[in-house]
C-alpha cells in the first residue's frame, strides 16, 4: 500500500484563522516506517484524523494507491487500514481476546457474529506479539505496557497494509517502549506501513525511514529521518538545543539525540526561512554596550531596514533602539544573532506573518 | 468456554424463562395444575377453544400476562444493556432517551380523558416516540448530533418537561376517580394484559429486541473512543441510531402496556455483567433470559402476595434493590 498526502490544510472551524496544518505533504509505501514529529500542541493528532478522514482536509487530500481516501467506502478501508490508539484512559471490563477480535469488526456483517476464522486470527495476533498468556486477562487489569502491545495486536487481526499509531510509546516505561517500537520495526519488515505520532526526536531518527517535522503554524519539514532530524530543526520546532550523538556498539551505530537546554523566545529560531515577513526588533544598550559596533552591523542590514528609531535615555544610561525590518527570516535571524553577540545588548524581535491568500482558495 | 459449554448455556437461556413462565401460570388464587396448563396449551395448538374453567383462566388471563411479564423483562433488559453500551455509561437505562416519561405523558392524557386501554396504548406508544424525536432533535447542533453526552442532557431536559407535563394533568384530574387511575397505572401493573393488547405492542419489543440481538458482538463497538470506533470500518452512525430506534420502541411499546416498570433495565444488565463481563455476545442473551425470568416472578408475587395487585414498580425496587447492593459487595463490582 501507498499512502500520501498532497498540500494537506486544516483549520478547526471554531478557530478558523489559526492554521494547524499548512501544506502538508508526504508519502510512505510499503514496509516504510513514517514518524510524526512534533512538541505537544503542533497538531500531531490533529493530522492523523485528518490523514485518517476523521477530519477533513480543508484542502489537498490523502490518497491510499492512487485513489482519494474520502471515495473508498470505510468498511473496505479499514480492512486495508488499522489504527492504534493511545492506551490510556483505554479501560474496560472486556478480556484481551474479546478486546483484539474487535480487530475482525470490518470483515464481520452486522447481524453477524465473529467466525472460527476470526478468533483463529484475533489468537494468532496475540500470539504473533507473544500475548497469548494474556488472553483471558481483563483490559483494566493489565499494565500500561501489555494493553498497549494487546491494542497493537487488534489492529494486526485485522492483517491490515498500513497501520496508524498515535503515540504507541509515549505513556510507557523505558522497557516497553523499546517493545512496543521493535514491534513496529518487526511489522515494517513484513511489508506493512507504519506510521506514528512521536514527540520523541530519538524515537524517529532510530526506528523511522521518514519523518515529517511539525511546527507549530501548520509548517511542516519532510524528508529522510536522519536528514530532517538535526540539530537545528530540533530546536527549531522544539525550542530545545541539543546535539545529535552516535555510539558505536559490535553490530551497529546508534544516533541519538541529547538535549541540552531549552531556549528562550529570543534564541528560538524564526520559523520558515522561505517567505520574508516583516519584523520588529527592539535593541536594548546598556553602558557596556559599544553603539559604533551596533551601527556598523545595523548599516549593513540597511538594505532591509524599513525604519529605526532611536531613543536615549540618559537617567537609565541605556539606549533604545526600535528596527522594523523586511525580510527572509533567515536573514532577520542572522541579524538578531549579530546583534546578540555584543556585548551589554540585549534583543527581542517581533514577527508579524504575511497572509498567504493565493494559496487559500485555488486548490 | 468451549463448545458444549456454550451449547448448555444456550439450552438453560432458553429454557429457564419458559420453565419459570409454565410454574407462574399455575399460581394464583384459583390454583391449577401444570398438566391441566399443558392441556389447554395443547388444546390452543390443535384449535379447541378453552371449555373447563380453569382453561379459561389459563387461555384468557394468566397465559397473556405470564407472555407480556417474559416479554417485557426481557426486552427491558435487552434496551437497558444496549443503552448502557451506547451511551458506554453504566448508568444509562432505557429511560435515557425520555421514552418513559414521553410515553407516561401520553398514557396519562389517555386516562385523563376516560378512554379506553386501547387508546392509552396507542397514545402511549406515539408519545413515547415524539419524546425521542425531540430529545434527537433538541440535542442536534448544526444538522448533526455533536456528542453522545449532548443527546444524554437533551434526554434529561426533555425527560423532566414531559414529567412537569403529566404533573399538570395529575393535579388537573379529579381526585375521586382520575386521580387513583393515572397514579395506579403510572406505578406500573401487568393487569391489563390480554391477547389484544399482546398484539398492538409485543411486535415492537420482538423486533426490537430481535435486531438487537442479532448485532449484539457490534454492540461491543459501541463503548470505544469515537475514533477507535470507527477505525473498525462499521457504520457507526448507522449502529447508533439503530440501537437507540430498538431500545426506543422495546420501552415505548413496554410503557405503553403496563406503565414504567422501574429497575429492570439497569438491574437485569448489571447482574449479568457482574457475572459474565462485558461482552455483549453473552450479555445480551443473558439479559434477555434473566429479565424474562425476573419479571414473571415478580409479577407473579404482585398478584399472588396479597388480595390486591401489589404495583410492580414497588415490587421491582423492593426485591431488586437490596439483591442488587448484594451482588456488588460479592462480586468486584462494575468498575469501568
Amino acid at each position: 500500500m501507498k499512502l500520501s498526502v498532497e498540500k494537506g490544510r486544516f483549520a478547526y472551524p471554531t478557530a478558523p484563522s489559526r492554521q494547524i496544518l499548512d501544506g502538508v505533504s508526504f508519502e510512505a509505501e510499503k514496509g516504510e516506517i513514517l514518524a510524526i514529529l512534533g512538541p505537544n500542541g503542533a497538531g500531531k493528532t490533529t493530522l492523523l484524523r485528518c490523514l485518517m478522514g476523521f477530519l477533513h482536509w480543508d484542502s489537498g487530500s490523502t490518497h491510499v494507491d492512487g485513489t482519494v481516501l474520502s471515495d473508498i467506502p470505510p468498511a473496505e478501508l479499514w480492512k486495508r487500514m488499522a489504527y492504534v490508539p493511545q492506551s490510556r484512559g483505554h479501560a474496560s471490563g472486556s478480556t484481551v481476546e474479546e478486546m483484539v477480535l474487535l480487530g475482525r469488526a470490518s470483515r464481520v456483517g452486522l447481524f453477524h457474529q465473529p467466525s472460527p476464522e476470526d478468533w483463529q486470527a484475533a489468537d494468532a495476533a496475540l500470539a504473533e506479539l507473544g500475548l497469548s498468556a494474556l488472553a483471558g486477562r481483563r483490559c483494566d487489569e493489565i499494565s500500561g505496557g501489555e494493553l498497549q502491545m494487546a491494542l497493537i495486536a487488534r489492529a494486526l487481526a485485522g492483517s491490515p497494509e498500513c497501520v496508524i499509531f498515535d503515540e504507541p510509546e509515549s505513556n510507557l516505561d523505558f522497557r516497553n517502549q523499546l517493545i512496543v517500537l521493535e514491534t513496529m520495526q518487526k511489522l515494517s519488515r513484513k511489508g506493512i506501513v507504519c506510521i506514528f505520532n512521536t514527540h520523541y526526536p530519538a524515537h524517529a531518527l532510530r526506528y523511522a525511514d521518514k519523518a515529517l517535522l511539525l511546527q507549530k503554524g501548520g509548517q511542516t519539514l519532510y524528508g529522510k529521518a536522519d536528514e530532517v532530524i538535526r540539530e537545528e530543526t530540533i530546536a527549531q520546532v522544539f525550542g530545545v538545543r541539543s546535539i545529535i550523538g552516535e555510539m558505536e556498539t559490535d553490530e551497529t551505530v546508534y544516533r541519538d539525540v541529547f538535549p541540552l537546554a531549552v531556549l528562550d523566545d529570543q534564541e528560538m529560531p524564526l520559523q520558515s526561512a522561505e517567505d520574508s515577513g516583516l519584523f520588529t526588533l527592539s535593541v536594548m544598550l546598556n553602558q557596556e554596550a559599544d553603539p559604533a559596533g551596533v551601527n556598523e552591523v545595523l548599516h549593513e542590514y540597511s538594505g532591509s531596514l524599513r525604519g529605526r528609531f532611536g531613543m536615549p535615555c540618559p537617567d537609565l544610561k541605556a539606549r533604545v533602539i526600535t528596527l522594523v525590518v523586511e525580510a527572509p527570516q533567515e536573514t532577520a535571524y542572522a541579524l538578531v544573532r549579530r546583534l546578540q553577540g555584543f556585548a551589554g545588548v540585549s534583543v527581542k524581535a517581533v514577527m508579524l506573518k504575511k497572509e498567504k491568500r493565493d494559496s487559500h482558495g485555488n486548490e | 468456554m468451549t463448545g458444549g459449554q456454550r451449547a448448555i448455556a444456550r439450552c438453560f437461556l432458553i429454557a429457564a424463562p419458559l420453565a419459570v413462565g409454565l410454574l407462574c401460570v399455575c399460581l394464583g388464587r384459583y390454583a391449577v395444575s401444570l398438566p391441566q396448563v399443558l392441556s389447554t396449551l395443547s388444546g390452543y395448538l390443535h384449535g379447541r377453544m378453552p371449555d373447563t374453567q380453569a382453561a379459561l383462566i389459563i387461555g384468557t388471563i394468566r397465559l397473556p400476562r405470564v407472555v407480556l411479564a417474559l416479554l417485557i423483562g426481557g426486552g427491558l433488559a435487552v434496551a437497558g444493556a444496549a443503552f448502557q453500551s451506547l451511551f458506554s455509561n453504566p448508568l444509562a437505562t432505557p429511560d435515557t432517551l425520555g421514552v418513559v416519561s414521553g410515553a407516561s405523558l401520553g398514557a396519562v392524557i389517555g386516562l385523563f380523558f376516560r378512554q379506553n386501554l386501547f387508546v392509552v396504548q396507542v397514545l402511549a406508544l406515539l408519545s413515547g416516540f415524539l419524546a425521542v424525536a425531540i430529545t434527537y432533535l433538541v440535542s442536534r447542533h448544526q444538522g448533526r448530533v455533536t456528542s453522545m453526552t449532548s443527546m444524554v442532557l437533551a434526554g434529561i431536559v426533555v425527560s423532566s418537561l414531559f414529567s412537569s407535563l403529566v404533573s399538570l394533568i395529575k393535579y388537573m384530574a379529579d381526585t375521586e376517580s382520575q386521580l387513583p387511575a393515572i397514579t395506579y397505572w403510572l406505578l406500573g401493573s401487568l393487569a391489563s394484559a390480554n391477547w389484544y393488547n399482546l398484539a398492538l405492542c409485543a411486535p415492537f419489543i420482538v423486533i426490537g429486541s430481535a435486531v438487537l440481538y442479532a448485532m449484539r458482538w457490534k454492540l461491543n463497538i459501541l463503548p470505544l473512543s469515537e475514533d477507535e470506533a470507527r477505525a473498525t470500518g462499521v457504520n457507526l452512525k448507522g449502529l447508533r441510531i439503530l440501537t437507540a430506534l430498538c431500545a426506543t420502541m422495546i420501552t415505548a411499546a413496554a410503557v405503553a402496556m403496563c406503565g414504567q416498570v422501574a429497575w429492570v433495565g439497569l438491574l437485569i444488565p448489571h447482574i449479568c455483567r457482574m457475572m459474565l463481563g462485558s461482552d455483549n455476545s453473552r450479555l445480551i442473551p443473558a439479559s434477555l433470559s434473566l429479565g424474562a425470568v425476573f419479571m414473571v416472578l415478580i409479577d407473579t408475587l404482585a398478584r399472588t402476595m396479597t388480595e390486591a395487585e401489589i404495583p410492580i414498580s414497588i415490587l421491582t425496587s423492593l426485591i431488586g434493590a437490596p439483591f442488587f447492593i448484594h451482588l456488588l459487595r460479592t462480586t468486584r463490582g462494575w468498575d469501568e
